[in-house]
């Protein structure tokens, strides 16, 4: 691929399902993993097992954007607002930041980990158990008295 | 054509394509061999067939699909990066009860991982149902599993509760449930949350080994007090853990514990510099090195020294003597190996100049000459306690009560070799302060059949105990009445021997009996009885009747009469009924707090609205046994009591 005039040096990505993404290197470096595989040289695309297109467009989108907000051309507020609203859909209940979170997981990308935790721990935290075991569809595996001596352990959280 | 395709039998399957029987499970995405170009998601129709480059809208479009991730397929390490963020303690109870995966890592999460957020004002003004106990100072927490409820999940839950209120300060475990019990895991989750625990005591609890112990050690460097009992894979490794990442220990209790030895106690010796309490019990593998170094290590602090059941010779008691110069209380017990020799080097070592308090049981070398040497060695002793040292005499004991010149409190229980005229010739030179005398089960006590010597005279004596020997009868306590003018308390439980006339020099010699314990006397009647309580009762706080069968409702009556301060009446196996009970309750200045009528088998449903009636003060109440007694009278009596604990 044809670099740009400022010398950027651009890699390409593969995703889990075959299809290929480009990204600036510099943006690229955010994820440690893919750091790593560069410094490594290896050939491109690198592969990215774990991460499906759907999710590996989202996050470069994001690692283009933290870039532009490095470079000043936009600001962190804006930054942020994007990430809340397009990337981690926090106000909607949505499984996106799970699945950004996951993939940021294997990408070891610290700033996305430290994001969708974030979301994903705001959006729970004003659920009371039932709510999120429906929510997440989990299972209650306590015995019956387990789960009575947790709750009464608790129960002033639930007044 | 890849062999792959079709194996699942779906009909959505493409040609070309590969087949994921689970779409939200990432760990079945397949590596993607360079030429296999088309992906077919069992929901969608195949949109492309070869590589093509990020076409945002298109992203975008497929958004409305159900969402493909579900948070059961986050590994541990993503679960943990979220609920680390939950902000606030009640949040994070509230996931614990979510699941066990999700109580598992949140009690994983160490306290310092937990990002700290600014505090902002509540302006809402929570109340929190205060259900806990709180100890005092700093708002630290106590808790206790026993048994049953003690497992790992519970502990967990212990522990994220307890967090977010403040911190646990003590944590008990008695006994462990017996499949799911505790074990190193649920040690894990308290050194991780519990920064601030002081005392930690694990009784009966075989599953945890060294390994949590280190973790607790590490996990909690405030630790002050540890009790370890019955936990057989704990061994020197753990408590070197312990020596070396908890300062600030100040008692370390070790019963049963087969796998700790010298090595381990050598540690604590040198690693924790304030160590005030040592109690060591039936450790097998303890000696005479383990011993001596930590007392000797821990000279400046150590007052306190239980030895119990252990493999040591005359060399530990030795140390303990030469070194204990802050020991106050000394406790020794069953140790067999321990000659003559022993008692006397620890004496005359003549380090023990503060020790105030001594216990031997069971040391069958404790004889006339140590019992001698700790006399005249241990200037600050004031009270001894001897139980089942069969080599005491009485010369010995003369020798030793005239010696002790700071002697206050003697006991002797199953001293068998000591008699009667032994404790008097003792006393006629006693110290002027001794105040308690008790004589247990010494079968050697019998009546003198005259005494002919000089008789001593303790107007020091306040509390006289005299139990189950059943050589002692009436005479001797006439004798007892004579010299002892000024007692309070007086203890003759088991004295089957003592009647009336034997009771009345007591009562009419005293100046104002406080305690009397009569349980068992079964010759007692109501005549000395009565006296009794019309002699002293302005002082009597305390009487005790269990097994009194010749007591009726006369002595009852007298007591109604009589009685302005008494505090507890003990009246099992009497023969009172309702009538007594009528009249006890009609006496208006009485302020009784524990009252127990247990096996009166005259006592019947009528005594019940009189019960009620004495309810105001009462806070124990015995009805046990008393067959004629209905259940569901004993239930409303409950409820009209509901401050009042009743036995029943």
């Amino acid at each position: 691929m044809e670099t740009s005039t400022c010398s950027k040096k651009i890699v390409q990505l593969r995703s889990s399902d075959g299809q290929l993404f480009e990204v600036d290197e510099e943006a690229a470096m955010s994820s440690e993993i893919l750091k790593n595989m560069i410094e490594m040289g290896m050939p491109s695309p690198l592969p990215l097992y774990e991460v499906d297109a759907t999710t590996l467009a989202m996050i470069v989108e994001s690692w283009n954007r933290r870039l532009q907000e490095k470079r000043g051309e936009i600001t962190e507020a804006e930054l942020e607002r994007w990430e809340e609203e397009e990337l981690l859909k926090s106000k909607e209940p949505d499984g996106d930041a799970i699945c950004v979170l996951l993939a940021a997981n294997y990408l070891e990308d610290e700033h996305l980990i430290d994001r969708a935790g974030e979301a994903i721990a705001h959006h729970i935290k004003d659920m009371t158990v039932e709510e999120v075991r429906d929510y997440f569809e989990i299972e209650n595996d306590f015995e019956r008295e387990e789960e009575e001596k947790v709750f009464q352990q608790n129960a002033w959280a639930f007044h | 054509m890849p062999a792959l395709v079709n194996y699942g039998g779906n009909d959505d399957v493409r040609a070309g394509g590969l087949f994921f029987s689970k779409l939200t499970d990432p760990s079945l995405f397949l590596s993607v061999a360079s030429n296999l170009n088309a992906y077919c998601p069992p929901r969608k129709r195949s949109r492309v067939a070869a590589p093509f480059f990020l076409d945002l809208e298109e992203m975008a479009s497929a958004k409305d699909e159900p969402k493909p991730c579900s948070i059961d397929v986050l590994p541990d390490e993503c679960l943990f990066e979220i609920l680390r963020r939950l902000p606030g303690g009640q949040e994070r109870s509230t996931a614990a009860s979510v699941s066990k995966r999700w109580l598992t890592i949140l009690s994983g999460i160490p306290a310092a991982e937990i990002p700290k957020k600014k505090k902002l004002p509540d302006l809402n003004g929570d109340v929190t149902k205060e259900e806990v106990k709180e100890d005092g100072s700093d708002g630290q927490l106590t808790r206790t599993l026993e048994s049953k409820e003690a497992t790992d999940i519970r502990l967990a839950a212990v522990t994220i509760g307890a967090g977010a209120r403040g911190g646990l300060g003590k944590l008990l475990i008695q006994g462990s449930h017996p499949t799911r019990g505790v074990t190193d895991l649920g040690l894990s989750a308290v050194a991780r949350a519990c920064p601030s625990l002081r005392l930690l005591s694990l009784w009966d609890v075989p599953l945890i080994t060294d390994a949590g112990l280190s973790e607790i050690a590490s996990g909690c460097p405030m630790l002050e007090k540890l009790d370890l009992a019955r936990c057989p894979l704990i061994s020197d490794k753990g408590l070197t853990a312990v020596a070396q990442k908890c300062p600030n220990l100040m008692s370390l209790t070790l019963e049963s514990c087969s796998g700790v030895g010298n090595e381990g106690l050598q540690a604590i010796g040198r690693g924790c510099p304030q160590l005030k309490s040592l109690a060591i019990k039936n450790c097998p593998l303890v000696g005479d090195q383990g011993v001596s170094s930590i007392v000797s290590s821990a000279s400046a602090s150590l007052a306190k020294i239980k030895l119990q059941g252990l493999n040591i010779t005359d060399v530990s008691l030795a140390v303990v003597g030469y070194y204990g110069k802050a020991v106050t209380d000394l406790v020794l017990t069953g140790l067999q190996n321990i000659g003559e020799r022993g008692f006397w080097v620890m004496a005359n070592a003549l380090g023990l100049l503060k020790v105030k308090c001594v216990t031997i049981t069971s040391c069958r070398g404790v004889t006339d000459l140590g019992l001698a040497s700790i006399a005249k060695c241990c200037p600050s002793l004031k009270q001894l306690c001897l139980r089942r040292c069969c080599c005491l005499s009485d010369v010995g004991l003369k020798a030793f009560v005239e010696t002790a010149k700071a002697l206050e409190n003697l006991q002797l229980e199953e001293c068998n070799r000591i008699t009667l005229g032994g404790v008097l010739g003792g006393l006629l030179n006693c110290n002027r302060e001794l105040k308690t005398l008790a004589l247990v089960k010494c079968m050697g006590i019998k009546d003198v059949s005259s005494w002919t010597a000089p008789l001593p005279s303790c107007i020091s004596l306040r509390s006289l105990t005299i139990r189950e020997c059943p050589g002692f009868t009436s005479a001797s306590l006439a004798v007892v009445a004579k010299i002892c003018p000024q007692l309070e308390n007086i203890d003759l439980s088991g004295l089957t021997g003592v009647t009336d006339q034997g009771l009345l020099p007591l009562i009419e010699s005293s100046q104002g009996l406080v305690k009397v314990n009569l349980s068992d006397c079964v010759n007692l009647t109501d005549t000395s009885i009565a006296t009794m309580v019309k002699a002293h009762g302005s002082s009597l706080k305390v009487l005790n009747l269990d097994g009194c069968k010749k007591v009726t409702d006369k002595s009852l009556l007298a007591v109604a009469e009589n009685c302005s301060v008494i505090d507890e009446l003990d009246l099992s196996r009497c023969m009172v009924s309702d009538y007594g009970v009528a009249v006890l309750a009609s006496a208006r200045q009485l302020n009784l707090h524990v009252l127990s009528l247990a096996g009166c088998s005259k006592v019947t449903q009528k005594s019940l609205p009189f019960l009620a009636n004495l309810g105001q003060s009462l806070i124990g109440l015995n009805l046990q046994f008393c067959n004629l007694i209905s259940t569901c009278g004993i239930g409303s009596l409950e409820e009209k009591l509901w401050w009042c604990d009743v036995l029943s």
